[in-house]
C-alpha cells in the first residue's frame, strides 16, 4: 500500500513537472530578476544621473505639500515619496481623486517634482523602456495576453507546482540521509542528486514562494466564496472589509494640522533620514490620517507611524485583523520588501536555486527515458521534442533576456514604440532559439547555445560601453554600484555560461576522438551533454 | 553580524555533514567512530543554534529568522556542491 502510494506520487511528480515545468521556469527566472527590478530599471535608463548624496527629505517636504495643496481639496489621499532608497532616486507626489460612481478607485496621478523648484518635471530625456518592471511583471502577467487570462494560467501552474513540491517530498525517501549527497560525473545519478539538493536545501523558500504566490492571486483563483456570501453587487464591500479600507462616503471638512511637526516627530521615531514615504488619507477632512513609513523597517510587514491628521498627535493604531496580517506577512515575504542587500542576495540565490531545480527536473525526465531506450536502440519522437523544448527554455530564455537588454541599448531612443520592440526582441529571439535546435544534433546545440549565451552576456558591458556613457569605466570610478553591479553581474553570468559551454565542447571533441566520427547525427539519441556537472 | 552568522552556519553544517559515515569516508576514507560522530553532531547543532541566535539578535526576530533560512540554504548549497571536489583534493593529499 505504502509503496503503491509512493509510486503513484512519483508518476504524478514526473508528469506534472513536465507539463508545467517550462512555464514555471519562465516564472521563476523572471520572478527572481524581480528582486532587482529597480536596479535593472536604472540600468535600462542610462540618461538618469549617476548616484549622488540623497537630498534631505525635510527640505523637500514643503515643495511636495505645496504641489499637492495646489490640486484642491477633492483628493481621497495624498502620498509623498522621498528619494534616497533603492526604489527611488526622485521626489514624487501622488494623489488619488475621490472615486466616482461605478469606480472602485478614484483617478490616480503621479508626478515627479524638481527637487529645487518643486515644479513637475517631464522625463522626456529618459528613453522609454519597459525596464526591470516589465520583466518582473511577466512572471505573473506573461506577455501578449490579457492580465486576467495570464494570472489564471500562472495560478493553475503554481497550484501544480505546490503539488509537485509536496509529492516530491513524499517520493524522496532519504531527505536527511542524502541531505549532503552530490555525486558528480555520474550521468543520470548526478542529475537526480542535483535536483534533490536544489530542492531540499531551499525547501522553505520553494514552499513559501509558491504558496504566497498563490495567496497573492487567491481572489482571482477562488472567486466564488465571497460572491456567494456577499452577492454580485457587493464585491467592493467584501474587499473593503478584507483589506480594512474605508468606505467611500466623505466626512465633513476640517483643517489638517501642519505636516512638518509630525515629520520631525516621525524622524525621531524612525531615525534621521529614514523617512521614505508619507501617506495622507482624507486630506482636509475630519478623518484625516497621516502615516510615515521608513526606508528600512524592523518588521516583515510594512508598518508606519500614524498621526491623527486634525490634531497632529500620534494615534494608537488599531490592531489589524489576523487574516489581514497573515495575508500581508505572506505577500511581503514573497516580495522581500523588507530585505536589505544581503537578504536580497540570498533571495536571488534561492530563486536561482528554484529555477535550477525546475531545469534539472525537466532534464531528468528525458535523461531517464533515454537511458531506458538506449538499451533497446529505439529513438522516440516525443523525447526528441521534449529535449528541444528543454534546451530552448533552459538556455534560450537567458539568451532572450539578454536580447531584451541588448534591444534597450541598440534601438534608437527616438524610435516610435521602442518600448514594445524591446519585448518583441526578447520574444523573437526566444522563438528563434526554440526552432534552432530542431536542425542541430542535440549535444552540439547545447554547446553552441551555451556559448551564444556566454557571448550575449559577456558582450553586454561592451555594448553598454559603445552606446552610453554609463559604462564600467565611469560607474566604477564614480562608485555607482548599482550600475556597475549590473555590468559585473552580466560578466559573471557570461563567464559561467562560457565555462559550461567550453566544457561541453571539450566533451564533444573527446567523443568525436573516441568514436572516430561525428557523433549524434540522428535526432534525439544519446544522453544530454551534462553541463555544469 | 550576517557574516559571522554565515561563518557559524557554514562550519556548523560542515560538522553535521562530516558526522555522517558516507561523508566522513569521503575525506578520511573511513567512517567516524561513534564518539567523534557525536562530538561533530554536538558542535554542528550548537553552531547552528548560535548562528540563528546571532541573526535574530542582530536583525530582530522575524527578519533574522528569514535571513537565517536564506543563509542556511546558501551555505548548504555551497558545501554540497564543493564537497565532492574538495574531498578529491584532500584525500589525494592524505
Amino acid at each position: 500500500m505504502r509503496e503503491a502510494f509512493r509510486q503513484s506520487m512519483a508518476w504524478f511528480h514526473t508528469w506534472v513537472g513536465l507539463v508545467v515545468g517550462w512555464l514555471l521556469f519562465f516564472t521563476f527566472l523572471t520572478g527572481t530578476l524581480g528582486y532587482v527590478t529597480y536596479e535593472i530599471d536604472r540600468w535600462m535608463k542610462p540618461e538618469k544621473p549617476l548616484v549622488s548624496a540623497p537630498l534631505s527629505s525635510k527640505d523637500l517636504l514643503p515643495l511636495a505639500i505645496a504641489r499637492l495643496s495646489a490640486q484642491g481639496d477633492q483628493a481621497k489621499s495624498w502620498s509623498i515619496r522621498f528619494p534616497g532608497s533603492r526604489v527611488r532616486d526622485e521626489l514624487q507626489v501622488v494623489w488619488r481623486a475621490v472615486a466616482k460612481e461605478g469606480e472602485t478607485f478614484g483617478k490616480f496621478t503621479l508626478e515627479t517634482l524638481d527637487p529645487v523648484t518643486g515644479a513637475p518635471v517631464e522625463n522626456a530625456a529618459v528613453r522609454k523602456t519597459g525596464g526591470g518592471r516589465l520583466l518582473y511583471r511577466m512572471h505573473y502577467r506573461l506577455h501578449y495576453m490579457p492580465t486576467l487570462t495570464a494570472i489564471v494560467i500562472v495560478g493553475i501552474c503554481s497550484m501544480f507546482m505546490l503539488m509537485a513540491i509536496i509529492s516530491g517530498i513524499i517520493i524522496h525517501k532519504k531527505i536527511f540521509k542524502d541531505f549532503f549527497t552530490f555525486r558528480p560525473r555520474k550521468g543520470q545519478r548526478s542529475w537526480l542528486d542535483g535536483h534533490n539538493v536544489l530542492s531540499v536545501t531551499a525547501l522553505p523558500f520553494h514552499l513559501m514562494i509558491t504558496y504566497s504566490g498563490l495567496v497573492f492571486i487567491m481572489f482571482t483563483l477562488m472567486p466564488l466564496g465571497p460572491r456567494i456570501i456577499y452577492g454580485e453587487e457587493n464585491r467592493d464591500l467584501f474587499f473593503e472589509e478584507v483589506f480594512e479600507r474605508e468606505g467611500r462616503e466623505l466626512m465633513p471638512a476640517a483643517q489638517t494640522a501642519p505636516i512638518m511637526p509630525m515629520f520631525v516627530e516621525a524622524e525621531k521615531y524612525w531615525g534621521e533620514g529614514n523617512i521614505s514615504r508619507i501617506n495622507i488619507d482624507n486630506p482636509g477632512r475630519a478623518n484625516a490620517k497621516v502615516t510615515f513609513y521608513p526606508h528600512q523597517g524592523t518588521t516583515i510587514v510594512r508598518s508606519g507611524l500614524e498621526f491623527n491628521g486634525v490634531t497632529g498627535v500620534v494615534s494608537e493604531k488599531d490592531e489589524k485583523k489576523i487574516s489581514l496580517q497573515t495575508y500581508e506577512v505572506l505577500t511581503d515575504l514573497h516580495e522581500g520588501v523588507f530585505a536589505g542587500p544581503w537578504l536580497r542576495l540570498l533571495y536571488i540565490v534561492s530563486g536561482l536555486g528554484g529555477t535550477a531545480m525546475i531545469a534539472t527536473g525537466l532534464l531528468l525526465w528525458s535523461t531517464k527515458r533515454k537511458a531506458k531506450l538506449a538499451k533497446s536502440g529505439i529513438t522516440h519522437f516525443g523525447i526528441a521534442v521534449v529535449d528541444r523544448l528543454n534546451l530552448g527554455t533552459i538556455v534560450g530564455l537567458p539568451i532572450a533576456i539578454a536580447a531584451y537588454f541588448w534591444a534597450n541599448r541598440l534601438i534608437a531612443t527616438d524610435f516610435d514604440g521602442r518600448q514594445d520592440w524591446e519585448a518583441h526582441a526578447m520574444f523573437i529571439t526566444w522563438a528563434a532559439l526554440f526552432i534552432y535546435p530542431a536542425w542541430r544534433p542535440l549535444e552540439r546545440a547545447w554547446a553552441e547555445m551555451m556559448c551564444l549565451a556566454a557571448a550575449a552576456y559577456l558582450l553586454l558591458p561592451v555594448v553598454n560601453f559603445l552606446t552610453t556613457d554609463r559604462h564600467l569605466g565611469v560607474t566604477l570610478v564614480h562608485g555607482d554600484w548599482v550600475l556597475a553591479g549590473f555590468d559585473l553581474s552580466a560578466l559573471f553570468v557570461g563567464g559561467c555560461f562560457a565555462m559550461v559551454g567550453l566544457k561541453a565542447y571539450k566533451k564533444l571533441a573527446a567523443k568525436v576522438f573516441s568514436d572516430g566520427k561525428k557523433p549524434l547525427t540522428k535526432k534525439g539519441d544519446g544522453p544530454v551533454v551534462s553541463p555544469s556537472l | 553580524m550576517i557574516l559571522l552568522s554565515f561563518i557559524f552556519t557554514f562550519i556548523g553544517s560542515t560538522a553535521l555533514c562530516l558526522a555522517m559515515a558516507r561523508h566522513h569516508r569521503q575525506i578520511w576514507n573511513r567512517a567516524a567512530d561513534k564518539q567523534t560522530a557525536w562530538q561533530l553532531r554536538f558542535v554542528g547543532c550548537s553552531l547552528l543554534i548560535v548562528s540563528v541566535a546571532v541573526c535574530m539578535w542582530a536583525l530582530g526576530g522575524p527578519i533574522g529568522l528569514v535571513v537565517w533560512l536564506g543563509l542556511f540554504t546558501g551555505c548548504t548549497l555551497l558545501l554540497i556542491f564543493l564537497l565532492p571536489y574538495a574531498a578529491e583534493r584532500i584525500s589525494r593529499k592524505i
